[in-house]
């Protein structure tokens, strides 16, 4: 696991998930 | 100089910049708008560091740090809960506010939902709702009177406390939201600079990085480095970390936060927005890892929310005395922001909307105007004095006198607003006030009288999901009778 952590792991991961989604949502809705 | 040198230097200028500001937002505010919502003229990149600075509180740089400290990596849950979670709530919420505003022409949520149900029952119980805020205040001036008592020899929590109650209302009763959004401005850059530095901190303490913080964290305990901790009190299941997120989600429909949206100039401008709060909160919220850092540095410490202050003790005078003074910064401007929102829904809606308007008080139009723009002079001090009494003596846990306000305002107005938002073929008046008053008692059930839920954040979600459940159902039954809703939609 990254940094021997898989807390950290799921930190970073969903961390891209929210600038992705949030990037997808805005310029589909706003 | 010495670290008190220092920090009454950082804090006599912090409080000089505030009243400054506070007097420069006096000369705009004419009327009740433009105290309430500065008449909805400002930019989206000063509302996206406003809204930040409102969000953030001493909840996030003392409170969510000790998590970290406690629970280990497991804490960061709350940064995810946050980043995620309450930004896809304001990117849901945030349109739809902002474009049906430019037609209701609200002051307030509980205005908002008041016309958008066309219920003044509706705004009546928000309106009391809201007043349970004041314990999310209490739990700020709390968090000042620990922080500076614990930094400055000297100054005990009691002054500290009262200090910290008087500069917040000083300058919320002069300078109304323009002061609220140009200080938080200042606040939030103070913030930003926090989070990033005790990031990046920690990777030149640790030679090893992030990977030796691990290793340090589960040498101590295995759980500290894994999704759940069966020990924590918010992460100790996935069931209370859904619970957690979907409350972060919630917070989102915050009253004081929805006010900066409809603050906003053009509504074409709420992507950048939203940008802004993306970008703050991510540096802001990287504070929590000073957390993790003073855990694998002394895993000693008697008090988990002091871990940030002991963390920034061990670098220079003036970098301790800057994130002090963010920390007061974060603290100072979420009690603004929530001074200004029970204010103003006591004025106007509650004095002004519901009990002058159906004669319950009897007073001219006129007259009632002048009256409900005195008492956003008067109020403030009123609702300090209150949170002052609430913390006077120090409370066990900060955190949770501040989720205990967040908890019982979204159990009660999260279903409405989204229900009117997204759903308004069913967002029957009576099912809002029906799933507002059950989500409100099922929380209160569960956390204050039963004891069934330990989180307070969980109990609020549970309160929230039955208040959906509640709306749903009920709306779907009386949809036949719903004329007012459905003209409003068209």
């Amino acid at each position: 696991m990254l940094w021997h952590n898989p807390m950290l792991t799921v930190w970073l991961g969903i961390s891209i998930f929210t600038v992705v989604i949030s990037y997808v949502l805005l310029k589909k809705w706003y | 100089m010495s670290l008190n040198t220092w920090m009454i230097c950082g804090l006599a200028l912090y409080v000089c910049f505030v009243i400054y500001v506070g007097f420069l937002g006096a000369k705009k505010i004419k009327g009740l708008s433009d105290f309430a919502v500065a008449g909805e003229s400002m930019g989206p990149i000063p509302l996206g560091l406003a809204f930040a600075a409102s969000f953030f509180s001493a909840a996030t740089f003392m409170g969510y740090v000790g998590f970290c400290y406690a629970w280990g990596s497991t804490g960061m849950w709350i940064f995810l809960a946050i980043f995620c979670a309450s930004t896809l709530g304001f990117i849901l919420l945030a349109k739809g506010v902002r474009n049906s505003n430019v037609e209701l022409k609200s002051i307030s949520m509980a205005d908002w939902l008041a016309k958008r149900y066309n219920s003044d029952v509706l705004r009546g119980l928000c309106s009391i709702v809201f007043i349970i805020q004041i314990f999310y205040i209490a739990g700020q001036f709390s968090a000042g009177g620990s922080l500076l008592s614990g930094m400055i020899d000297g100054l005990d929590y009691t002054t500290a406390i009262i200090g910290v109650t008087v500069i917040t209302v000083l300058y919320v009763t002069v300078g109304g939201l323009f002061a609220d959004v140009y200080t938080s401005i200042g606040q939030m850059c103070l913030m930003i600079f926090a989070g990033v530095f005790v990031f990046v901190s920690g990777l030149m303490l640790f030679k090893g990085g992030l990977t030796e913080v691990s290793d340090i964290l589960a040498a101590q305990n295995p759980y500290f480095v894994t999704v759940t901790n069966p020990g924590a009190l918010h992460m100790y299941s996935y069931a209370t970390i859904f619970g957690v997120m979907f409350i972060e989600f919630a917070f989102a429909g915050q009253p004081q936060l929805l006010n900066k949206i409809m603050a906003l100039k053009n509504p074409k401008d709420m992507s950048k927005m939203i940008w802004t709060w993306i970008f703050a909160s991510f540096c802001c919220l990287l504070v929590m890892f000073g957390g993790l850092y003073m855990r694998a540095i002394n895993p000693s410490l008697k008090v988990a929310d002091n871990a940030v202050i002991e963390y920034v003790k061990l670098f220079h005078p003036v970098i301790s005395t800057i994130l002090s003074v963010a920390i007061v910064a974060a603290l100072m401007s979420t009690a603004c922001g929530l001074i200004l929102v029970i204010t103003t829904c006591i004025s106007n809606d509650l004095f002004l909307k519901t009990l002058v308007k159906h004669g319950i008080i009897n007073m001219e139009e006129e007259k009632a105007e002048r009256v409900a723009y005195g008492l956003t002079k008067i109020l403030p001090a009123i609702i300090g004095a209150i949170s002052l009494y609430l913390v006077f003596n120090p409370p066990p846990f900060m955190g949770v006198m501040v989720w205990i306000g967040i908890s019982g305002v979204s159990a009660a107005t999260l279903a409405p607003l989204i229900f009117a938002l997204f759903l308004p073929k069913i967002a029957n008046s009576k099912a809002a006030i029906i799933g507002a008053i059950v989500g409100e008692g099922v929380y209160f059930y569960l956390y204050l009288i039963a004891h069934i839920e330990r989180s307070v954040m969980a109990a609020g979600a549970w309160g929230v999901l039955v208040s959906f459940v509640v709306m749903f159902v009920l709306g779907n039954l009386w949809k036949s009778d719903l004329p007012e809703a459905q003209a409003l939609n068209k």
